[in-house]
């Protein structure tokens, strides 16, 4: 049996330090945030102000707020959302009419597709790959939840 | 399956009549996805090639449970998740390459309901509950892993 190395931190000397600006910045923007999102540079969040639900994009280490063009504009309330790792796109669901939608999102350029479903289902929650090109999706289909791998064009 | 020029959907590599499969993430590189897996009641963290759907072993899972919200760093060497502790949600990160698994606690009583680690595992944004409302932080990881420095972007 091999032997277990384990770090067990519940005592106290190995908590993780806050990383104390960014997280500053997140409260003066908006009342709460939700389905944090990472890139190698970029911070993505559901954030709610004034009750409306947008989707805010950071630079964590110069704290400028990166515009995105047409997709809080547009209608429909974002659910969840994943950053590539480049920081170049963003997969979005969103929900619009009592139908849900999933789209990929060009930071850069603004330009936005939407994915067909296929079959079917409700879509939950997404994971992009580093560059943007495989998309995990949670789909639920007929009462069961399962993950959808889709391969997306450049 | 349904395809388009643009994108192919490669339908699940979960897929299994008994199980729910749900909180997708990807590997930046592409190649690991982790996925939580729920089979009579209990929900469990499993990591699978891409490529050929085969299971990558994990060390330290089998107990925890329930685990939620997994999270792969760009190679997948790092998978950070939050798992049951004494009936308390608290986050652990899996260092598969060195083996050893790290528990790691929040300031204030924190509860962690969400997290994602960064491509190259320097931080991890954790979403928790404030007064019943949601917010997002953003943690240092570097005094606790080692980072993965040869991500294939810039």
């Amino acid at each position: 049996m091999a032997c277990l190395s384990i770090s067990l931190c519940s005592c106290g000397q190995r908590y993780i330090r806050p990383t104390s600006r960014i997280n500053v910045l997140l409260k003066q923007l908006a009342a709460s945030h939700s389905q944090p999102t990472l890139s190698k540079r970029l911070l993505a969040t559901l954030s709610n102000k004034q009750e409306k639900i947008f989707i805010e994009l950071i630079d964590i280490q110069t704290l400028r707020r990166e515009p995105l063009p047409k997709l809080n504009s547009s209608e429909g309330q974002p659910i969840t959302l994943s950053i590539s790792a480049d920081g170049k796109t963003l997969a979005v669901i969103r929900k619009r009419a009592e139908e849900y939608e999933l789209l990929v999102y060009k930071i850069k350029s603004g330009k936005f597709k939407r994915i067909p479903i296929i079959p079917r289902g409700i879509p939950k929650e997404i994971s992009l790959s580093g560059r943007g090109r495989i998309l995990a999706v949670e789909i639920n289909r007929n009462g069961k939840w399962d993950i959808d791998l889709i391969r997306l064009g450049q | 399956m349904g395809c388009s020029s643009e994108v192919s959907i490669n339908q699940s590599i979960t897929s299994n009549f008994s199980e729910n499969n749900r909180d997708p993430s990807i590997s930046g590189d592409g190649k690991k996805l982790a996925f939580i897996s729920e089979r009579n009641g209990t929900a469990s963290v499993q990591i699978r090639n891409i490529k050929n759907g085969s299971v990558v072993p994990l060390r330290y899972f089998s107990r925890n449970k329930p685990h939620s919200s997994p999270s792969l760093s760009w190679s997948g060497r790092y998978l950070a998740l939050i798992v049951n502790n004494y009936n308390r949600k608290i986050i652990a990160i899996s260092d598969r390459k060195d083996g050893k698994l790290y528990y790691i606690p929040l300031y204030g009583n924190k509860i962690p309901e969400n997290l994602e680690l960064s491509p190259d595992a320097r931080k991890i944004a954790i979403e928790f509950s404030d007064n019943g409302r949601p917010q997002v932080e953003i943690f240092d990881l570097t005094q606790i892993i080692e980072p993965e420095n040869h991500i294939g972007i810039n």
